[in-house]
C-alpha cells in the first residue's frame, strides 16, 4: 500500500456524493445576508433550526469519517522515527488511539442520524477535513487536525450540545457531550506534540502555525463558524481553554474568521457580478 | 478464628503454579521484540486501510482494532525494558526477512474493491498465527517468573479472539459469489506459504518444535 | 393542472417540465381536481426552503427554490421534495376548504408548533398515498417543538395516522403535549 492517499481516493460506497468545498461561493443565487436577511445561531426557537442540525449532524458525521481516515493514514503514512519524515512510536500509538476514538464518533453520529431521521448520504460530503491531513509533514499535519480540524469539532460539538440542551433532546446532549470530551484530548495531543517535535527546530514550529492559521481560517467555512453575533457555529472559547489555545490563539481564530467571511462576501459579489454581465 | 501464628504454605493448595518455563529472559526478550514489530506492522497496515474501503462497518472496525494492536505494541514496548532489554528499538525487528515479505504481501491490497483480501489477510491468517504463538508462550513460560508478560498475552489475546471474530464475520457477509470464495482462497494461500517459509510471527518456534526446549516439555529449573 | 413560474430557471437547473409533472401527480392523489388550477412560483434566487399557502381558491404557492432543492446536488431538482412540499401544502389548502375542519388561523398567524402540528397530519397522509414520509424526520421536529416525551410521541402518532382530523383535533394534540413539556 502507497504512502500518502489523496482526499480524491477516498473510498464510499454509493450512497456518498462529493462536492467541492465553498461550492456556494460560486453559486449565483444571493446569500440571505445578501437579501437583507441575518444569519443567525443555531438555536432551537428559529423555525428551521432542527432541520439545521440534522444538516449539521450529516456534516459532522462525514467529518467524524474523514478524520478517522486521516488518523489512519498518519499512522501508516510515516516511519517510526525521529527524523523530518518519520514519526516517533509514542506518536504513532496516539494516532492509533484516535482512529479509536474517531470510530466510536462515526458510530455515535450514526446512531445520532437515526434519532434525527437522516439517511447516510442524504446531503452532500466534502472533503476538505480530510485535505488538512495530507500534508507530507507530520507535525504540520498534526497541527492541521488535531489543532485545527478537532478544534473545529469542539465549537461544532459545543454548539450541537448546547442546542440538544436548549431543545430539551436528551440523547444528542449526552452524545454530543461525550465527542466533545475526546476533542479536547484530541487537541491537547495536538498541543502536546507540536511542542515537542519542534522543540529544537523553531522553524519547523512557526511552519506548523502557520499552516494551522491555513487551516483554522478554511475551517471557519467562510465565517459560519465564528465570534460574531450572529456565527451560526460559535467558538468554544471555554473548551479551548481546556484543550490548551491561549487566548491570544483564540482571538486570532475569531479574526481569520472574520476575515473568511469578508472574503468569502468578495468572492460572492463577484459571482453575482459575473452572472449580471 | 485460625491461629494467625501457625504457618501457612506460602503456596494455597489450590495455587498449582509451579517455576519451570520453556523460555528464559532473553528469549523471552528476543519474542516479545517481535511481537511488538508484528503489532506495529498490523497496527498501521489497519489505519491505513481505512481511508481505502469504501464499506462503512469494515472501514469503522478497522478504526477500532488499530487501537487494539497499537495498544498491544504499546504493552510489548514497555515489557522489553522489565527484560534486561534497555533498548527496545534494538529488539524490535521481524524474526527473519521472511516474514518481513509476508507483512509486504499482506499490505500489497490498496484498491478499494479489495476489501475482502485486506480482511482474509488479517483475519484468517495473521491473526490466527498471532493467537498460535500467543498461547504457546502463555503455555510454555513460567506461571510466576514471568507473570508479567501472561498477563499482557491474556488481554492480548482477549482481543486477538474477539478482532478475529469480527473480522471473520466481516469476510463472510462479503462473500456473496463463488468468485469471491476463489479470491478469499487464493490469497490465503499465497500468505499461509510465506507464513509457513517465516516459521511463524516469532519464527521457527513460534509455537513449539524448533529452538529452545521441545514442544510441551518446558527446561529443567534447578530449585 | 400546475401552473409553475418561471417557465425557464437562470440560477438553478430546475426542469420546469418535471416539476409540472411532480405536482400535478401529487395534487390528484391529494384529491385536488384535475380541472383545477395549482399555481406554484418558484423564487429561484432563494437557496431557503420557506413555503407559503398565499391562496385557498385557487390555490396558490409560493416556494423557496431551495424547498425544491437536492440536498446532495446544489442547485438541482429533487422530484420527490416537489411531490412533499406541493402535496402537504395541497392538503393544506383542501383542510381549509372543508367547513368541517374547522377555522385554522390566516398561515402567517399559525405558531411555529400548530404549523409542525398540521405538517405531521398532512405528511402522514401524504405517506399513506405512496409519497416519502420520512417519518423519523418529521418525529425529530416534532419532538423539538413538542417535547422528547412519551405523550409528545404519543401525540405525534395520533397525528401521522390520523384522517379526519379538525383543527381542533390538531391543536388540542399539540397544546397537551406542549402542556406536558413545560411541567
Amino acid at each position: 500500500m502507497k504512502r500518502a492517499w489523496s482526499a480524491d481516493e477516498l473510498a464510499r460506497d454509493g450512497r456518498f456524493v462529493r462536492i467541492e468545498f465553498m461550492a456556494r461561493a460560486k453559486d449565483p443565487r444571493p446569500l440571505p445576508s445578501e437579501q437583507g436577511g441575518r444569519r443567525a445561531p443555531l438555536t432551537p426557537d428559529r423555525p428551521g433550526a432542527p432541520e439545521q442540525a440534522r444538516s449539521l449532524m450529516h456534516g459532522i458525521f462525514t467529518g467524524e469519517i474523514q478524520a478517522l481516515e486521516g488518523a489512519g493514514r498518519t499512522c501508516w503514512d510515516f516511519p517510526v522515527g525521529n527524523g523530518p519524515d518519520d514519526a516517533p512510536f509514542e506518536l504513532k500509538l496516539d494516532m492509533a488511539r484516535q482512529c479509536w476514538d474517531e470510530a466510536r464518533h462515526c458510530e455515535i453520529s450514526v446512531k445520532l442520524g437515526d434519532w434525527m431521521g437522516t439517511e447516510i448520504g442524504e446531503f452532500a460530503e466534502s472533503a476538505f477535513l480530510y485535505e488538512a491531513a495530507c500534508n507530507p509533514d507530520p507535525v504540520l499535519r498534526l497541527t492541521g487536525v488535531n489543532r485545527a480540524l478537532e478544534g473545529l469539532a469542539i465549537d461544532v460539538f459545543n454548539t450541537m450540545r448546547d442546542f440538544g440542551e436548549v431543545s430539551g433532546d436528551p440523547i444528542l446532549e449526552f452524545c454530543e457531550d461525550w465527542m466533545l470530551a475526546d476533542e479536547v484530548t484530541h487537541v491537547k495531543m495536538g498541543s502536546d506534540w507540536l511542542r515537542r517535535m519542534t522543540a529544537d527546530d523553531p522553524e519547523r514550529r512557526e511552519r506548523a502555525l502557520e499552516f494551522q492559521r491555513v487551516v483554522d481560517k478554511l475551517f471557519s467555512i467562510g465565517g459560519i463558524r465564528g465570534e460574531d453575533e450572529d456565527s451560526p457555529i460559535k467558538l468554544a472559547r471555554r473548551f479551548r481553554e481546556l484543550a490548551g489555545f491561549a487566548d491570544e490563539e483564540i482571538d486570532e481564530i475569531a479574526q481569520l474568521s472574520h476575515e473568511a467571511r469578508q472574503e468569502l462576501l468578495t468572492q460572492r459579489r463577484r459571482t453575482v457580478e459575473a452572472q449580471a454581465s | 478464628m485460625a491461629d494467625p501464628k501457625k504457618a501457612r504454605p506460602p503456596f494455597s493448595p489450590w495455587d498449582r503454579r509451579e517455576l519451570p518455563g520453556a523460555f528464559t529472559v532473553e528469549e523471552t526478550a528476543k519474542r516479545v521484540g517481535h511481537y511488538k514489530w508484528i503489532e506495529m506492522r498490523l497496527f498501521e497496515a489497519l489505519g491505513g486501510w481505512v481511508a481505502t474501503v469504501p464499506e462503512l462497518d469494515v472501514k469503522m472496525r478497522l478504526g477500532t482494532h488499530c487501537y487494539h494492536h497499537a495498544w498491544h505494541a504499546e504493552l510489548w514496548h514497555k515489557r522489553l525494558p522489565e527484560l534486561r532489554e534497555m533498548n527496545p528499538d534494538r529488539l524490535t525487528q521481524p524474526a527473519n526477512d521472511e516474514i518481513v515479505a509476508f507483512i509486504d504481501a499482506m499490505t500489497e491490497p490498496e484498491a478499494p474493491e479489495l476489501t475482502i483480501e485486506k480482511l482474509v489477510g488479517v483475519y484468517r491468517v495473521l491473526i490466527p498465527h498471532k493467537i498460535a504463538a500467543y498461547t504457546y508462550h502463555l503455555n510454555n513460560t513460567s506461571t510466576i517468573t514471568d507473570a508479567p508478560t501472561i498477563r499482557s498475552l491474556d488481554f492480548a489475546l482477549r482481543d486477538e479472539f474477539e478482532d478475529w471474530r469480527d473480522g471473520e464475520m466481516l469476510i463472510q457477509s462479503l462473500i456473496e459469489t463463488p468468485a469471491e470464495v476463489d479470491r478469499a482462497a487464493v490469497h490465503q494461500v499465497r500468505l499461509e506459504k510465506l507464513m509457513l517459509a517465516a516459521g511463524g510471527i516469532a519464527g521457527p518456534g513460534s509455537i513449539g518444535g524448533e529452538q529452545g526446549a521441545p514442544a510441551g516439555e518446558p527446561t529443567e529449573v534447578s530449585a | 393542472m400546475a401552473v409553475v413560474t418561471p417557465e425557464t430557471f437562470t440560477m438553478v437547473l430546475y426542469d420546469h417540465d418535471a416539476i409540472v409533472a411532480a405536482a400535478d401527480a401529487v395534487a390528484a392523489a391529494a384529491g385536488l381536481p384535475t380541472s383545477e388550477d395549482l399555481r406554484i412560483e418558484v423564487d429561484e434566487a432563494n437557496p431557503l426552503a420557506r413555503t407559503h399557502l398565499l391562496s385557498i381558491d385557487p390555490i396558490e404557492l409560493a416556494i423557496d427554490g431551495g424547498a425544491f432543492e437536492d440536498p446532495r446536488h446544489p442547485r438541482q431538482l429533487d422530484t420527490d421534495a416537489v411531490a412533499v412540499v406541493v402535496g402537504r401544502l395541497v392538503l393544506q389548502a383542501l383542510d381549509r376548504r372543508s367547513p368541517s375542519f374547522g377555522e385554522p388561523p390566516p398561515e402567517d398567524a399559525l405558531s411555529v408548533p400548530h404549523r409542525v402540528a398540521w405538517d405531521v397530519y398532512s405528511l402522514g397522509r401524504l405517506d399513506r398515498l405512496g409519497y416519502p414520509g420520512q417519518r423519523q424526520r418529521r418525529l425529530y421536529n416534532f419532538r423539538n417543538r413538542h417535547g422528547f416525551t412519551d405523550a409528545g410521541d404519543a401525540a405525534f402518532d395520533a397525528l401521522w395516522s390520523g384522517e379526519a382530523l379538525t383543527w381542533a383535533d390538531i391543536t388540542g394534540l399539540s397544546d397537551d403535549a406542549r402542556a406536558l413539556m413545560a411541567s
